[in-house]
This record gives structure tokens, C-alpha cells and sequence, in this order.
């Protein structure tokens, strides 16, 4: 037991540099922003659910038609498969060395 | 083909195989209005791509056009349901969805192989509606609860739709897409199941509720396809 503690190193040994340090502590609070802004997201989509439920009580058909548009709003499948873009072609000439 | 106006208040059942026989003929209405209303559907398709009316308009105005259309139509349907006036009305509610579906049908006109992708969802989705119309006779249990987690479904949809409107993320749309075949199959079944059972005893109302769930599995799969299968050249 007493050789385990030996071996073991101070817990006020500085294992990290100063600068390691301060990006850990930036790299923590942009975490939690991140997991905030999740939270905050994810209750305003709770909260747009709801009202969309209250909404559209008793008329199913509604809902069904809006989902229609909004699927219709989406992204294109071209562009999933590759966009075509316009690319102007130009035409290099080598010239011969005089 | 005898579509008549039920009308729900108006009936008077005498026993069970009166009311077997009006079971009947709501279903026998509810297939022949649903395979009439594809000809309007079709019709509006492809009077938008050719006039390219639908990809003329932006993601506003088409929200704008959809939200006075298709909310107009359906409360027109609500009002005249029970009258012969609502068989019109359903037709003019399928022809502007069909007008609607242009912008997608166009997009996907547009690939090498869009007429058979286009061919295949619509072979796709004669048979889900297939597959689900026979589990509708087969399946003896009542229905009527998956209804309410169908619709909270739907709703968790509509939702993460509208958001990839402006996220506009496609692996976000392909797993909505997915969903959605599955929700609104699950839709056709139950709609179906309800029509076998006598608690929807409207066709007209019975036909719009099918017809929706059978035009977003075309939609959905018309989607997927075009991703997929899609050729540019």
C-alpha cells in the first residue's frame, strides 16, 4: 500500500502546460453551450409539437396534407446525387517556347 | 360505378347485415372515388410541369398557395361531404395536389431514368395500398389506438420536416422519407380498418384520408428513388 502511494504522483504536479489548460476549460464550456443550445432546440421542437397537435386535433387530413408540403419544401434529389454545376470551360493554349 | 352520398345521420340501420351491406358499399365507394381521383392527381402533375407552375413558385409562395388551396378545399370537403357536390370537390382538391407533386415529379423528369423511377414509385405504392387493403381484412383487432400514436407520428414530422426546411440537410430527408412510408402505410391500413368496421361511414371522408396517405407514400418513395436510383446523364 504504502509503495502505491510512493509511486503515484502528486496530485499538484503540473502534468498539463498552462495554455493546455486554458483550452480544456474553453474546450468544457463550449460543451455545455453546445449541450444548452441542444436542450433549448430540442424543447422549442417539443413546444412546436404540441401546438401543431392542438392544431390539428380531430383533422388528421390537415396534418397529412401539411406534411405533403413540407416534404415537397425539401431539399431536391438532385442535389443529394450531385448537383450540376455550370462550369465554364476555357480552353488552354500552350504556346511554343520562342 | 354507383356513388351515392351517405349520409351518417340519415341511416338507419335494421340489424347486422343491413349494416353489413352499408359497411360494403362505403369500401366499394371509397376504391372506385380513390381510383377516380388518381385522374385529376395525374392531370394536375402534369399541367405543372408543363407550365412548370409549381417550380415558378418560391418556398413562400408556395406555402401561401398550399395553406389557401388545400385548406380551402378540405373545409369545402368538410362542408360537402354529405351532399353530391362533395365527389366534385374531393376531385378539385386531387387535381391541386397533383399540381402540387409537380415540382418534385418535374425534378425527377428532369434525370435520365425519371419516367421509370417514376414508374416504380407508383408500382411501390399500388403495392403497399395492396399489401395494406388485404391486412385490413385479415387483421381482426381493433385499430383505433394506433390512430392516436399514428398522429402523434405524423406530428413528430411535420415538425422535423419544416425544420430541414431550413437546415436542409439530405440524410435528415431520407430518414424522414423512410419514416414517413412506414407512418402513412400504417394510415392506409387503419383508415381502411375503420371503413371494415363501420366507424367511417362517408366515403368522401374515408377517400380523402386514404388518398393523402397514399399521395405521401408516392411522395416519399419518389424521393428516395430519385436519390438512389437516380441517373443525371
Amino acid at each position: 500500500m504504502t509503495a502505491m502511494y510512493q509511486t503515484r504522483p502528486s496530485l499538484n504536479a503540473p502534468v498539463f502546460s498552462a495554455p493546455l489548460m486554458a483550452l480544456a476549460r474553453f474546450g468544457r464550456v463550449l460543451l455545455g453551450l453546445a449541450l444548452l443550445a441542444g436542450a433549448v432546440l430540442l424543447g422549442l421542437l417539443l413546444l412546436a409539437a404540441l401546438l401543431l397537435r392542438r392544431a390539428f386535433r380531430g383533422r388528421s387530413s390537415s396534418a397529412r396534407a401539411s406534411w405533403g408540403w413540407a416534404q415537397a419544401a425539401q431539399p431536391s434529389p438532385r442535389r443529394t446525387t450531385g448537383e450540376v454545376v455550370d462550369v465554364e470551360v476555357r480552353e488552354i493554349r500552350t504556346t511554343d517556347a520562342p | 360505378m354507383n356513388l351515392q352520398p351517405v349520409r351518417t345521420d340519415a341511416y338507419q340501420g335494421s340489424g347486422s347485415s343491413s349494416s353489413a351491406v352499408q359497411t360494403n358499399r362505403v369500401l366499394r365507394n371509397t376504391y372506385w372515388l380513390l381510383a377516380l381521383s388518381m385522374v385529376p392527381t395525374v392531370l394536375g402533375a402534369w399541367l405543372g410541369v408543363s407550365t412548370g407552375l409549381a417550380r415558378a413558385m418560391g418556398p413562400g409562395m408556395s406555402l401561401i398557395v398550399f395553406l389557401v388551396g388545400a385548406f380551402g378545399f378540405m373545409f369545402a370537403i368538410e362542408k360537402t361531404k354529405n351532399s353530391a357536390a362533395g365527389v366534385p370537390v374531393l376531385l378539385g382538391f386531387t387535381f391541386f395536389m397533383g399540381i402540387m407533386l409537380s415540382r418534385l415529379v418535374g425534378t425527377v423528369l428532369g434525370l435520365s431514368n425519371g419516367a421509370s423511377l417514376i414508374m416504380t414509385a407508383f408500382a411501390g405504392t399500388g403495392a403497399i395500398f395492396l399489401g395494406m387493403a388485404t391486412l385490413s381484412t385479415i387483421i381482426k383487432r381493433d385499430l383505433t389506438s394506433m390512430g392516436k400514436w399514428l398522429f402523434i407520428g405524423m406530428i413528430m414530422l411535420l415538425v422535423a420536416g419544416i425544420a430541414n426546411i431550413f437546415i436542409q440537410s439530405s440524410a435528415l430527408m431520407i430518414t424522414l422519407s423512410v419514416i414517413a412510408i412506414g407512418i402513412f402505410s400504417a394510415f392506409i391500413l387503419h383508415d381502411l380498418k375503420r371503413v371494415q368496421d363501420g366507424l367511417e361511414t362517408n366515403y368522401i371522408s374515408a377517400t380523402l384520408g386514404v388518398y393523402l396517405s397514399i399521395y405521401n407514400v408516392f411522395q416519399s418513395l419518389l424521393m428516395l428513388l430519385g436519390i438512389f436510383g437516380g441517373q443525371d446523364d
